[in-house]
């Protein structure tokens, strides 16, 4: 396994094509806007390292028997999938926003399971490629982003019928040893902290869409892949000096819209061609999955939580019965969300391939939920923080001898805690609730592994209506029931 | 019988996904009331007398499959830690005055 300080330096030898505020990111790493997000993928690292988190943090390889960060491992049973849920509110916890590694693994594990059953159906040799291909990424220990989502066009059209046939990736020519594809992945997280881009259709296909069907990792640096980094709210406040007004002092995330330029992909790196009837299977498990891995969800909930408490000690208000309150209204959604990502994990079960998947009705409902209960634990944070956390002015203005007297003054809460110690709480929530890391508290939370209604259609199409039906008709004394 | 030196005690944590305590901080009082008692390893280390396992909490799911045979103790909380340490000493000074060292898992 890679130290954390491994990691940063392996990112260094890539040699990627970013774009930010219109210009090219020469020194990706130490950019100051990405490095936080780097950071946050480090601690994924630097944890598998700490006796007192690796039993979470680590697994056994099935393939090597060796030591491995769980980022790599494939669900060899139903602890390896609640460990997975624990690992991502540890996680969430630790850093306080998206640390961006849980799409990879998801890919990963979804591919071991459809690459075996494609192979089952046409004879093909996928599972094989696929086995020597997460060996590398295994025994290197690499971060690998997951990159489902196309930018659709309309939403309304199928891939082949867009105005651009490029809005979803597809295939453009077939070669002897590989083939060049193009197109580009939206809302990719984490993207040029990867050392790999592994890349799934988004969408269930049909015939007519065959060269959209396909499935393939490459190194994120490969030639024609250039990535656009998407902004955050308050983002260039990480080119300020000092740190109060970030937020989160040392933690963040990034997505990036990745384009591929006519990229070329080697026979041995693609795991699916034009097998269009298994993209659906590859939507749906890498969905379930990732549905799951919204447990991080749980982590940054706890943080804000703890924030919001502090906030309401700082302000002398946590004796009131309605701040109590609230804080155990936050509590209890915040709780919920786990009873959700460890259910759907405990209620996992083996497919042909003998990885573990979840219960992929629960793991919708989980998500469901995560659609929404972060919006009002996060409401409720803002409530009991007041307004000074919109209205605070500048680190610069705390430390000015002209300005900064007044604001210690009048700033000051329980006077027994430093005025600054209450801005920085106050920051914190501002970050998580309106700030670089609401992108991944709220809007990811919304969005991210499928909106809301992906969710619905899951939930309408596996809870098993005949069975509630046939319970509710024998009990009221209807007699074939 | 187990010669007279300190207990070479492996150290194994569960991953602390939620801690109901500071499973560091009383590792660390552990550590300092059994000095000279007690010499705490890696939970992977050879010639252990017997394995910690540190639960955050009462769910103690830490992985203790690799460690089949041997003597294993477990903690979920301060007083776990407590009645640990009270054991260790005392069993440590019964073997000083030749009883033999018999620590069994709780
Ligand atoms: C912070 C963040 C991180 C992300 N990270 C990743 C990542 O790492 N990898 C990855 O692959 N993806 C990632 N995603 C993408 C995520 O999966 C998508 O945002 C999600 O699938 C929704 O797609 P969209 O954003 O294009 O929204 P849209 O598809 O435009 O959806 C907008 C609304 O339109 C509705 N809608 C869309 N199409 C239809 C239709 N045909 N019929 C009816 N209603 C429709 C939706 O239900 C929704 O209400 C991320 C997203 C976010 C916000």
């Amino acid at each position: 396994m890679m130290t954390a300080e491994q990691y940063e330096q392996s990112l260094r030898l890539l040699n990627f094509e970013v774009y930010m505020f219109g210009k090219r990111v020469e020194n990706v790493v130490d950019d100051p806007i990405i490095r936080p997000s780097m950071n946050a993928v480090a601690k994924t690292y630097e944890m598998a390292q700490r006796p007192e988190y690796e039993d979470i943090m680590t697994a056994t390889s099935h393939i090597t028997g060796k030591r491995i960060n769980r980022f790599t491992h494939i669900h060899q049973n139903v602890g390896d999938l609640v460990k997975k849920s624990k690992m991502g509110r540890l996680m969430g916890r630790a850093t306080g926003c998206c640390f961006q590694r849980c799409v990879g693994m998801d890919a990963l594990n979804a591919l071991s399971i459809v690459t075996f059953d494609i192979d089952k159906k046409h004879g093909t040799q996928y599972n094989q490629r696929f086995i020597k291909y997460l060996t590398f990424v295994q025994e290197n220990d690499l971060t690998c982003d997951g990159a489902m989502t196309d930018p659709k066009g309309n939403r309304a059209l199928a891939p082949h019928q867009q105005a651009d046939p490029d809005l979803f990736l597809h295939v453009v020519e077939e070669r002897a040893d590989g083939v060049v594809v193009r197109g580009a992945k939206a809302h990719q997280t984490g993207a040029v902290n990867s050392h790999e881009i592994i890349v799934m259709p988004t969408i269930a296909m049909r015939a007519e869409d065959k060269d959209y069907a396909i499935s393939f990792a490459l190194p994120s640096d490969a030639k024609g892949i250039l990535y656009i980094m998407g902004r955050q709210s308050c983002d260039t406040r990480k080119l300020e000096s000092g740190n109060l007004d970030r937020g989160n002092a040392l933690f963040g995330g990034h997505e990036a819209l990745v384009v591929f330029d006519d990229v070329f992909v080697p026979w041995e790196r693609i795991f699916m061609f034009k097998e269009y009837e298994f993209a659906g299977s590859l939507v749906e498990n890498f969905a379930s999955y990732h549905r799951q891995s919204y447990a991080c969800k749980v982590g940054v909930g706890d943080v804000l939580i703890g924030a919001a408490q502090t906030a309401a000690e700082y302000n002398g208000a946590e004796r009131a019965s309605h701040v109590k309150d609230k804080i155990i209204e936050m509590n209890h959604l915040n709780e919920t969300l786990y009873c959700g990502c460890i259910s759907c994990a405990s209620e996992g079960h083996k497919e042909p391939s003998g990885t573990y998947v979840v219960d992929k009705l629960l793991a919708n409902v989980h998500k469901q939920n995560v659609t929404r209960f972060p919006y009002e634990i996060a409401r409720l944070a803002q409530d009991i923080a007041g307004g000074l956390m919109v209205t605070m002015p500048a680190e610069d203005d705390f430390t000015s001898p002209a300005t900064g007297k007044w604001l210690n003054k009048y700033y000051a809460g329980n006077c027994d805690v430093p005025t600054m110690n209450r801005m920085r709480i106050l920051r914190l929530i501002e970050n998580l609730t309106l700030g670089t890391a609401a992108v991944g508290y709220l809007t990811e939370s919304m969005h991210g592994a499928g909106s809301p209604q992906a969710q619905r259609i899951m939930i309408s199409r596996l809870a098993n209506m005949g069975e509630k039906k046939r319970a509710a008709q024998k009990l009221s004394g209807i007699e074939d029931a | 019988m187990r010669d007279a030196g300190p207990l070479r005690i492996g150290l194994k944590y569960c991953g602390g996904c939620k801690p109901d305590y500071d499973r560091l901080a009383v590792v660390q009082t552990i550590e300092e009331r059994l000095r000279g008692a007690a010499v705490f390893v890696r939970s992977d280390s050879r010639d252990l007398d017997l394995i910690l396992v540190v639960h955050g909490c009462p769910t103690v799911c830490a992985d203790l499959s690799a460690f089949g045979g041997s003597t294993i103790w477990s903690v979920a909380g301060p007083g776990d830690a407590e009645r640990f340490i009270a054991h260790v000493l005392d069993r440590m000074q019964g073997h000083t005055q030749g009883r033999t060292c018999d620590l069994q898992e709780s």
